[in-house]
């Protein structure tokens, strides 16, 4: 089941009258009905999924019991290693079987021999490398002692597959998301509201903004050949505003149906495009992986502790599993290490935690020299962006030639005015919210209520107008 | 709890209220003007004729590419241009001619190079919003309640941004996208007397993926066999240096479709390549002076086909 669909908007209200209105004086049960509910919205795609993320939560409930259980150095380091196996076993079957084995063929093949073996299909479970991080967390921070595993099975299923989060994050900690099913939800209006202004919000990024560049991107992308230079610029900033309106749509969505639930999530983005160095993009995009990262592999590695080279060595192995992580194509990879080029210099040179609030904190307008910082950040994000998006390394090679190309300098063939209005219109309303949580928080509080409510309309109109056939999530193939 | 659900309501019956006064305001979609309810006309066309008929069936090639009154006049046959748009896909061509076509019938398809099976459901179910009986043609028929509410809010979502974009582009409506740009046989006239656009539309670089719409054509080989109609199959006009990005992909599809489809091939793969300035506004749609000379070469390669004997009698 997707959000941006009529199936989410039936499911959603009879999910919260269940939830406030019958069982609002029994936890045990309104914990129950979240793991049903989970279920039921997972299973939407393909119910055979169900067994994979019941297993894992089978497989995770048990060890973090028997590390609480243990406390023979030896044997906890096996329990841990039984989760890693099986979560990672899992993601590495299933996303990158395929990948080593046509890398194996081809690297034998270079040498001469001759191997011949078949592909498997397989499909990708929805939301595969969110939820086996999010169970990862559990095993390693109880191992670790910083968490009390749960004895409840019910509770737990329920932290694993919670709906709002389940495919597509924010990836949370069991240190901030499991406590939160122990303790009796309250109603409270505020939070409601605020979370119905966030789906809203979520929606429009979405629906407008992401789908809308997602039509042009996508042409401009699957054709790159028959397009000059400049018009190839235009695909690869269309295609930087759809995956930020579609991955932070989606999280602003997840945090904002939590809220209705009485449950708070981790925030997932900052406004990342306003970030006025790549260190400080990193602090604002996909936060929630980020720190994932920062917290299980980039420490455990030393961290920036070492010396220069084992700070290098660090950044790169946690931008390429970064990249890696995404897919099993080498276009991510080089996405990855493209970010830890980026990203070296400021670590080397001590200036990587220069920018750690948001741009013009106290005025209204960035000043020039950080307007330049925000053009120049943004521009090599896009730059990394095109081998994100291409279908292979010799493609964005091909792109980013005619990019830099006379074609740059030729009027593009695409220039669709009325989707970059929209796209100026939405980067002022961020603008005109980046000190909030998400943009729609704090806006319009202080309009008198008509204004605001018809600000709503506006936003439910433009939703209504732009959406069509309900589009996947581009993170759901994570 | 009591205030949430409250203002939710009001919420709601505002969107609702708005929804439904900004319908006052659609337009009446059995009289619509919007080129997708020509569908309709061209149906009427085909009820109206009772003997045998020839069909033209495939996408907007066909609606600037084909005089059909020359073709009737040549073969003393009833012409029905049915063609109107290839993103509604072949699946849905081939159920509309199954739902229509009747013995004795000629069938010419027309199919553009970039057509795909399944076709875009959006404009499918634009398609259908003016032309309900055509709902049959996308999907599976579903007369239970669920499927009337779905049906029922795909239509109001469909009238909601029709008339939101009637409202906004009513004064760039291109007329030689109406139904009113189309004649009597669904023919497009309206742009055979205004200049070519100087840049060409739905130019886009082709794959070889034709093997699900081989079957589909194969099986529909079949039943046009089992009930005594004849088919034909052509490649749509084709602007030339489109061709010839493409050669390579529709070289190896052609040579599947040659070695693999039992419909009879009335065309080569280059038959029907012109040169650009033949094109109105995208390399499939030809202008004046591309139609007529088309529509020349189509009476002429029908007329080589085995049907040339069954027009004859």
């Amino acid at each position: 089941m997707i959000f941006n669909s009529l199936d989410f908007a039936i499911f959603l209200p009879i999910v919260f009258v269940l939830y406030w209105f019958v069982f609002r004086n029994n936890l045990k049960v309104q914990n129950l009905l979240i793991v049903i509910a989970s279920y039921v919205f997972y299973g939407w795609w393909d119910w055979r999924f169900l067994s994979l993320i019941l297993f894992s939560s089978m497989v995770d409930f048990c060890v973090g019991l028997a590390l609480n259980q243990s406390q023979h150095t030896g044997k906890r380091k096996a329990l841990l290693w039984v989760s890693i196996i099986v979560n990672l076993g899992f993601l590495g079957f299933f996303k990158y079987y395929n990948f080593f084995l046509d890398n194996f063929i081809s690297a034998f093949t270079f040498f001469g021999a001759e191997i011949t073996s078949n592909s498997l299909h397989i499909i990708l479970p929805v939301g595969i490398s969110f939820y086996t991080f999010q169970t990862l967390s559990y095993t390693i921070d109880v191992y670790h002692n910083k968490l009390k595993p749960t004895r409840d099975f019910v509770i737990f299923s329920a932290f694993v597959a919670f709906f709002p989060q389940l495919v597509a994050g924010p990836i949370e900690r069991a240190t901030s998301l499991l406590p939160q099913f122990y303790k009796k939800r309250e109603f409270h209006y505020n939070l409601a509201v605020d979370g119905l202004r966030q789906i809203l919000w979520g929606l429009f990024k979405k629906v407008v903004i992401a789908d809308t560049c997602a039509g042009y991107a996508n042409t401009i992308f699957n054709s790159s050949a028959m397009f000059s230079g400049s018009t190839l610029v235009i695909g690869a900033v269309f295609f930087a505003f759809q995956i930020y309106g579609d991955f932070s749509g989606y999280s602003d969505i997840a945090i904002g149906t939590s809220r209705l639930f009485g449950f708070h999530l981790n925030r997932n983005f900052a406004f990342p495009y306003f970030s006025r160095d790549i260190a400080e993009f990193w602090r604002r995009w996909h936060i929630s992986l980020s720190t994932w990262f920062r917290d299980y592999l980039y420490i455990p590695l030393g961290g920036s502790r070492g010396g220069t080279w084992m700070k290098i060595r660090n950044t790169f192995i946690i931008f390429i599993v970064s990249g890696f992580w995404h897919g099993a194509n080498w276009t991510f990879i080089v996405w990855g290490a493209l970010n830890a080029f980026y990203f070296l210099p400021l670590l080397l040179s001590g200036n990587n935690r220069t920018h750690m609030q948001i741009v013009a904190h106290n005025n209204f307008l960035p000043s020039i020299k950080e307007t330049t910082s925000i053009f120049i950040t943004f521009g090599l994000t896009v730059l990394a962006w095109i081998f994100f998006r291409a279908e292979n390394i010799t493609h964005a090679i091909d792109i980013l030639t005619a990019i830099f190309s006379s074609s740059f300098f030729t009027y593009p063939e695409i220039l669709p005015k009325k989707i970059i209005l929209l796209i100026l219109i939405f980067v002022s309303i961020e603008w005109l919210g980046r000190k909030s949580e998400f943009a729609l928080q704090h806006i319009n509080y202080q309009f008198p209520t008509i204004p605001r409510w018809v600000s709503y309309l506006w936003l439910i109109g433009m939703i209504l107008y732009f959406s069509g056939k309900p589009q996947q999530f581009i993170y759901f193939q994570f | 709890m009591k205030k949430f659900i409250s203002r939710s309501f009001l919420l709601f019956g505002i969107i609702i209220i708005l929804t439904k006064s900004l319908f006052l305001f659609a337009d009446n979609r059995k009289e619509s003007n919007e080129y997708m309810a020509a569908l309709t006309d061209k149906h009427d066309r085909i009820k109206a004729i009772s003997g045998r008929k020839m069909i033209l069936a495939g996408g907007s090639n066909l609606v600037f590419g084909i005089d059909s009154q020359k073709l009737e006049k040549e073969f003393n046959t009833p012409v029905v241009n049915l063609g109107l748009h290839a993103k509604l896909g072949l699946r849905f061509i081939i159920n509309e001619l199954k739902d229509i076509a009747r013995q004795g019938d000629i069938i010419i398809l027309s199919i553009e190079h970039d057509m795909t099976l399944m076709g875009n459901l959006e404009l499918q179910k634009m398609t259908s919003f003016y032309n309900p009986f055509a709902a049959k043609y996308y999907k599976e028929s579903n007369d239970t309640w669920i499927g009337q509410f779905m049906n029922i809010i795909d239509n109001s979502h469909l009238m909601f941004k029709k008339t939101i974009s009637n409202v906004i582009d009513n004064l760039k409506n291109d007329p030689v996208y109406t139904r009113k740009g189309l004649n009597m046989y669904g023919d497009g006239v309206y742009h055979l007397d205004l200049p070519s656009s100087s840049v060409l539309g739905s130019k886009s670089v082709l794959k070889d993926t034709r093997d699900a719409k081989l079957k589909l054509l194969n099986d529909f080989y079949d039943f046009t066999k089992s009930n005594e109609i004849t088919v034909l199959f052509t490649y749509g006009a084709y602007e030339i240096s489109e061709y010839k990005k493409n050669k390579v992909a529709l070289e190896k599809v052609h040579q599947k479709m040659k070695q693999n489809l039992k419909i009879e091939m009335i065309t080569g793969l280059q038959d029907f390549v012109y040169p650009t300035s033949y094109f109105y506004d995208s390399v499939y749609h030809l202008n004046k002076k591309g139609r007529t000379i088309h529509t020349k070469n189509m009476i002429k390669k029908i007329s080589n086909s085995s049907v040339s004997i069954i027009l004859n009698k």
